[in-house]
């Protein structure tokens, strides 16, 4: 006969099924328990508390498990799409017409506000070091901090937060429109390439045009920056004598490298979650929203990484 | 139509099985779908038919059971075989899907650009062909937000059309369009299976439609094709799903 005892069942977050095993082999399970039938009720009681703190104890581990597998889901699924993209990338036909409109889409449309952010930033940053600099008489060092800190660092990831918050998420919106309105269906069915024709072009542009987006930031960023410690009674020869000693070709390389994987960081997630989204209205509200923080938070992190790798 | 009957099937379905977790779907259809015919797929909302459309355009892979498009298994060839059946089929999805970002004549040119099976002035002049015969003359610059339901019902026929589909799907191509619209597409629905000899494949409930243009009809049943036959087969059916979708009810249990 096979045991009639309920164990928790992991697959199925704890819900309890039938043992079914002779003899039962269950931990809780007293091996008297089967067969008595007079003293059952106390280990009936004790084996029902055990595993009621046992189900409480493991809950939180069955909740971390389960976000654990969603997560390995997802990013498997984000490597295939990716690889899938790059590999379409290389096979032709090669439709130049789309790649250059994404091209415009991720790089000219967002000069002016890459031009707006590098300008101010540089000028910000002028600002504050600039009295601290003067405490030490390292006025001659302002120029060269503040294009060191454009070029590896404040140009690479500011741009890439609003390439992001501009293109990244109208990626995911658009794509996770045309998931909903079947349109991406209908490529599918006309015998044509979902990944080649959509995605392909959107991750290439933006590996492309972000390190021409942190270029101009970085040099607009310089600007920025020397207008303010003019302003703020520098010598203009002061600010920019030293940058050519101080700033390395590397620093400066680094730093669209760096700008560069952002670029496949900002668009491979946006096309992610535009490509996957479920749902109406909802899931396209959802998948931009889900494609900006997992952006940002993905551009943070590997700006650690490659930083700490790098330089 | 009588020698298309002795003809080999377009589509054979043998013993399709999908299920979505713990519901199942589709339970084992059967179902043979005759060329040069309009076959329509009925059911009644949730039974399993526009799961079933999905599975013969190859968007979902079966759980079990085969798709026969002639001698062709439509998953045993990989990849490349599934897009050589898909190159041979065109589908009307029931709110057309057209590309928002082209204009009328871009969508429908799209799939023989993609393809470049036609050249460029060729695809233009189809293109212009297939809208003046859709009444929709002079509207190939219109982008998609300026076109009305029947509008974009049309652009997505010429869109299905342009690549001479050997199977033509209709996914729900009356719903949401009035009766008069909707005798419109039933008639385009003909003329596109007179013109071109096309199997056509439409799922749908409108009854009306089913009595009036069907050749075959087959009625999807929580997961089972429980009829297959002509629309005469259909209205006299003693079977009580299908009485009660003939009556309107389209509730009722087999």
């Amino acid at each position: 006969m096979p045991c009639g005892c309920r164990r928790p069942d992991f697959a199925s977050a704890f819900s309890r099924v039938a043992c079914g095993r002779n003899p039962c082999l269950c931990p809780a399970t007293p091996p008297a328990a089967a067969s008595t039938s007079g003293g059952q009720a106390r280990p009936r009681l004790t084996q029902e508390l055990s595993l009621s703190v046992l189900s409480s104890l493991l809950h939180p581990l069955a909740l971390l498990g389960r976000a654990a597998i969603g997560a390995v889901f997802h990013l498997g699924r984000y490597a295939i799409l990716s690889a899938r993209a790059f590999g379409y990338a290389f096979v032709p036909p090669f439709r130049v017409r789309g790649y250059l409109k994404q091209m415009e889409s991720v790089g000219v449309d967002s000069l002016f506000v890459v031009i707006l952010t590098g300008a101010f930033t540089g000028g910000v940053f002028t600002l504050q070091i600039i009295y601290g600099f003067r405490m030490f008489s390292a006025e001659s060092m302002v120029g060269p901090t503040v294009a060191m800190a454009m070029t590896r660092e404040l140009g690479p990831v500011l741009t890439a937060l609003m390439v992001t918050g501009r293109v990244g998420s109208s990626m995911a919106a658009e794509l996770a429109a045309m998931k909903v309105t079947e349109q991406i269906d209908a490529l599918a069915v006309m015998a044509a390439e979902p990944v080649k024709y959509l995605v392909s072009p959107r991750i290439i542009a933006g590996i492309i045009m972000l390190p021409l987006l942190t270029a101009v930031s970085d040099a607009i960023g310089v600007v920025g920056g020397y207008a303010v410690a003019v302003v703020k009674g520098l010598d203009p020869g002061q600010f920019a004598g030293r940058i050519q000693d101080i700033v390395r070709m590397d620093d400066v390389l680094d730093g669209l490298v760096k700008s560069a994987f952002f670029g496949f960081i900002l668009t491979s997630v946006g096309c992610y979650a535009g490509f996957y989204c479920k749902g109406g209205a909802e899931g396209v509200g959802r998948a931009t929203t889900g494609a900006v923080v997992v952006s940002y938070v993905a551009i943070l992190v590997g700006d650690f990484i490659l930083t700490a790798v790098m330089f | 139509m009588a020698s298309s009957a002795q003809r080999a099937p377009a589509i054979r379905v043998k013993g399709l099985r999908k299920s979505f977790g713990e519901a199942e779907v589709l339970r084992g259809v059967d179902v043979t779908l005759m060329p040069g015919r309009v076959n329509f797929v009925i059911g009644k909302s949730g039974g399993g038919k526009s799961v079933l459309l999905k599975h013969l355009t190859g968007l979902m892979r079966p759980d079990g059971g085969e798709i026969w498009y002639g001698a062709d298994e439509l998953w045993r060839s990989g990849n490349s075989g599934l897009k050589a059946l898909r190159r041979k089929m065109g589908l009307l999805f029931q709110d057309g899907a057209l590309f928002d970002s082209l204009t009328v004549s871009e969508n429908v040119a799209f799939p023989a650009w993609y393809h470049g099976t036609l050249r460029p002035a060729e695809a233009a002049g189809r293109t212009r062909d297939l809208l003046k015969e859709l009444g929709l003359e002079g509207r190939g610059e219109a982008r998609v937000a300026e076109l009305s339901g029947g509008e974009r019902k049309r652009v997505a026929l010429a869109r299905a059309l342009i690549m001479s589909p050997q199977v033509l799907f209709f996914d729900e191509p009356t719903t949401g369009l009035d009766p008069i619209l909707s005798t419109q597409v039933d008639s385009l629905i003909l003329s596109v299976r007179d013109r071109t000899g096309a199997t056509v494949v439409v799922v749908s409930h409108d009854i009306a439609a089913v009595l009036s243009i069907a050749d075959q009809v087959s009625l999807i049943h929580e997961g089972r094709m429980i009829l297959t036959g002509t629309p005469q087969d259909f209205r006299e059916s003693s079977i009580p799903a299908v009485r009660e979708f003939v009556s309107g009810g389209g509730e009722g249990g087999p």
